[in-house]
């Protein structure tokens, strides 16, 4: 029996010794991958990384999770790498990251929208949550590497002021990937009218007046339920509700104390006494809208060009024709419009690494494969074969998608293979769009809606990150006016509150040290240029 | 608990060994345990963090790693544009729903022990139960349709002469949809304890009041109520311990900017410094407020009710 024993404890020590080598021997790859930093995938580990992210409802419309897509699986098998996915409950990704990053419980790649952290992505990595990526990046990501060499303006972009990179970043290089919302009328009834498409607010005016003589329930349909919803309002109608650079004097200015504020505030007050605007646009939804529209008691709306308009050409009875128009400006002839709704190059979110990562290299290894040419179509278009096909050079969507023998809807197919339709650590294809776009209704917008781009581009605010105690403070500035300007913009178009007051309305927000944030603002746009 | 423990002092005076009491209960405190201990996991413990309220709070640095700023915090909450105007909504939505919500069930379980008919009532209360297994967002969503200006509700208020109007919109409006859909999300369910009280009224006491010709209307008075007068101090003294903690899920569900004036309660506030926007100390200073806000009423009712009606919570 004692020589039974001895066996088996010769098996044991044998055994401790083989997990001895084998540690050492994990070790050793993992400082082999800095030398060999562009490494073939598959890789060759045995890790498991998890990874936190918003799930689309256009996943959680057939699956349960990412990692059952065809897109997951997909890049689990090129890249080598498990992931593990954890989701936040659908809605809740705010208050669930919070949670997250306040549990300390962190898991190896976090992706949203750090650009927004509070008191900035810098002090996200300063309190040791994420890891700069310079160094990983330069040694493990070969690619995203490359595109920042090539695109310095981009990269600026998601710097902090200091040069560090904190994500890998969703990027849509294109000006036909911003504005994939706009103004939507109803064509048919212009038509019946004999107008033309409008052009200028005071075209708005007439058509909206036209729309209610002639019995339209609803003649402009907007939503603005929020701070975001009332801004994008604003913006269509020639005010800004926040901060903007002024391109003649290249400083920071606040749009309420701007004269084009006080119009377009006064005129939406007369349209909605004038029973020209939605009776409930501070408590509606974009589910009974859509529904509205549908019921054709809706004149002119404000809608996205994919999964709205599209539904509205394809279901539309009656006659009823939505058609997209260009954003309305103050006088014919004008550039363009000025404050509408637009995104950045950068879309302000992206995959970061976090401190609790083991091995920050293989982790920067998979975000990376997708800024390389392979895993840039993955991501952008799926599968070749399944999701997409080449046409003339071209990535063209197969009937999986646009006809989805399960019944999924084109957005719910496409969740399943690619990530470009929601977002994602990666550079957005516009052959996405182009894709996604298909009906001619849907181009027509996408050309509508970036008709004088430009021109808006010039007085977005750049991406500036505040200092940590200056974000503190702007933070406090806006918490306080955001909430009184809001109320008090739904009160003046409401005609709760009287014009009258508009001066004390000024006033007010002046007390709120809003001018102490125009130069806080300025001051970052300052260090900003200087990066 | 507290009854348990009352009982078991009451007990434990009758032996003098220090254990005798545990021996001779044994199951009873088996029984209570889980519950002592969940209390102290999640309610004792946690306590600890309120030490946050005195810090910049930074999760990664801890509780103990933070910098202390002392009362910072709460100077900035008391001394916000909105802590007056909001805690006065607060008052306003919380005292509303005590004066009307919370006797509805009381005149609701009430109105059920007169009626005769057993299956009727036992139809009616399942019925009036129903609100109570609507998921809130879902209750929400209905309120919001059923009052907009072509909703349902409007469509019946304008046939008694009620001005057309998305009534969300109106500031004016919100407290009483909120305490009146309040009321029929809550009546069925709230009743169910009076009901049970009711049911264990002496039935000889209804007998000789009838025989001495006392009317249903004196028996209520004289009767029913003084007999389920404790249980109404009971809930109310619950009631009144959580008066700054008005339902914030429903308020965000149904507010929007325009209605802040009225609807923007400390909740919902605390909610969108703390969870929107990380502000992790102001929001436990807040929170701490309202819980010390919260205690300091509880005691103060509960002393004046064992004064008053010698029903009390302890």
């Amino acid at each position: 029996m004692s020589k039974f024993y001895k066996v088996v404890a010769l098996a044991l020590s044998l055994a401790l010794m083989m997990s001895f080598t084998a540690c050492s021997k994990q070790g050793q790859t993992q400082s082999a991958g800095k030398i060999s930093a562009d490494a073939q995938y598959p890789i060759d580990t045995d890790k498991t990384l998890t990874y936190w992210v918003n799930c689309s409802k256009n996943i959680t419309a057939s699956v349960t999770g990412m990692g059952e897509t065809e897109f997951a699986q997909e890049a689990e098998k090129r890249t080598g790498i498990d992931i593990e996915y954890i989701h936040p409950a659908q809605g809740q990704s705010t208050e669930q990251f919070n949670l997250l990053i306040a549990s300390g419980d962190l898991p190896d790649i976090i992706e949203y929208g750090w650009y927004s952290f509070p008191g900035g992505p810098g002090m996200a990595i300063d309190d040791n949550y994420i890891i700069a990526l310079n160094d990983v990046m330069k040694s493990h990501a070969p690619n995203i590497s490359k595109y920042f060499d090539e695109h310095p303006e981009q990269a600026k972009m998601t710097q902090t002021d200091d040069g560090r990179y904190y994500v890998f970043p969703f990027m849509s290089p294109d000006p036909k990937l911003l504005s994939t919302a706009g103004p939507i009328v109803r064509m048919d009834l212009l038509e019946k009218y004999g107008m033309e498409a409008p052009v200028t607010y005071d075209d708005w005016y007439k058509m909206l007046t036209a729309f209610k003589n002639d019995g339209i329930e609803i003649p402009l349909s907007f939503n603005a339920t929020n701070t975001h919803e009332i801004q994008q309002l604003f913006g269509v109608f020639g005010g800004y509700t926040d901060y903007y650079l002024d391109a003649e004097t290249d400083t920071i200015k606040y749009g309420p104390f701007e004269p084009e504020f006080k119009e377009t505030l006064t005129m939406l007050a007369k349209w909605y006494s004038e029973d020209l605007i939605d009776k409930n646009f501070t408590t509606t939804s974009t589910t009974i809208r859509d529904s509205n529209v549908l019921n054709g008691k809706v004149g002119a709306t404000y809608a996205s060009g994919g999964g709205q308009l599209d539904g509205w050409v394809l279901n539309a009875v009656d006659g009823v024709k939505m058609r997209s128009v260009k954003f309305p400006v103050k006088n014919v002839g004008d550039p363009g419009s000025k404050f509408k709704a637009m995104a950045y190059y950068y879309r302000m979110s992206g995959a970061a690494i976090t401190t609790s990562c083991e091995d920050p290299g293989l982790a920067a290894k998979y975000l990376d494969y997708f800024y390389g040419d392979e895993g840039h179509m993955l991501v952008n278009f799926g599968i070749e074969g399944e999701s997409y096909e080449m046409v003339d050079g071209k990535p063209v969507y197969t009937d999986k998608i646009m006809k989805n023998p399960d019944g999924l809807s084109m957005s719910d197919a496409m969740a399943r293979y690619m990530r470009s339709c929601n977002s994602g650590p990666m550079i957005q294809d516009v052959g996405y769009i182009e894709n996604r776009y298909y009906l001619q209704e849907q181009k027509d917008a996408l050309v509508n809606w970036s008709w004088g781009s430009d021109y808006t581009q010039k007085y977005k605010l750049p991406l500036i990150l505040p200092s940590k105690e200056e974000a503190t403070e702007v933070a406090d500035i806006a918490n306080n006016v955001n909430t009184y300007r809001d109320n008090m913009i739904l009160k003046f178009i409401t005609g709760l509150e009287s014009m009258d007051k508009y001066d004390s309305f000024i006033q007010q927000m002046k007390d709120y040290n809003v001018e102490r944030g125009i130069e806080i603002q300025q001051a970052a746009y300052e260090r900003y240029k200087n990066r | 608990m507290e009854v348990k423990n009352k009982l078991s002092r009451r007990a434990g005076s009758v032996a003098t060994p220090p254990f005798a009491d545990f021996i001779r209960h044994k199951w009873l405190y088996f029984m209570v345990a889980p519950l002592v201990i969940y209390y102290i996991l999640f309610h004792y413990i946690p306590m600890f963090g309120l030490l946050v309220a005195f810090e910049r709070y930074v999760p990664s640095k801890g509780i103990f790693g933070s910098s202390f700023i002392g009362f910072e915090n709460f100077i900035d909450f008391f001394t916000g544009p909105f802590f007056f105007s909001r805690l006065r909504n607060t008052v306003v939505i919380s005292l509303s729903l005590l004066i009307f919500s919370f006797p509805a069930p009381i005149i609701l379980a009430l109105l059920l022990n007169e009626i005769k008919s057993k299956a009727f009532r036992s139809v009616t209360q399942t019925l009036s139960y129903l609100p109570h297994f609507i998921s809130l967002t879902v209750v929400c969503g209905m309120i919001r349709s059923f009052t907009m200006d072509n909703g349902v509700i409007t469509d019946l208020l304008v046939n008694f002469g009620f001005e057309r109007q998305s009534m969300l919109s109106n500031p004016d409006l919100f407290v009483s949809i909120y305490v009146i859909s309040d009321i029929w999300q809550t009546i069925g369910w709230n009743s169910i304890i009076y009901i049970s009280a009711l049911t264990a009224v002496d039935q000889e006491l209804y007998e000789a009041a009838n025989i001495d010709g006392a009317t249903k209307w004196q028996q209520v008075i004289h009767i029913t109520l003084p007999s389920i007068a404790p249980t109404i101090v009971i809930m109310l003294l619950l009631r009144i311990g959580s008066i700054l903690n008005v339902g914030y899920e429903k308020i965000i569900l149904l507010y929007n900017p325009l209605t802040y004036d009225t609807a923007d309660v400390l909740q919902s506030l605390i909610y969108r410094r703390g969870l929107q926007e990380f502000d992790w100390g102001y929001s436990t200073a807040a929170g701490m407020f309202n819980s010390v806000v919260n205690t300091a009423l509880l005691i103060l009712s509960n002393k004046i009710s064992t004064k008053v009606s010698e029903t009390a919570l302890w």
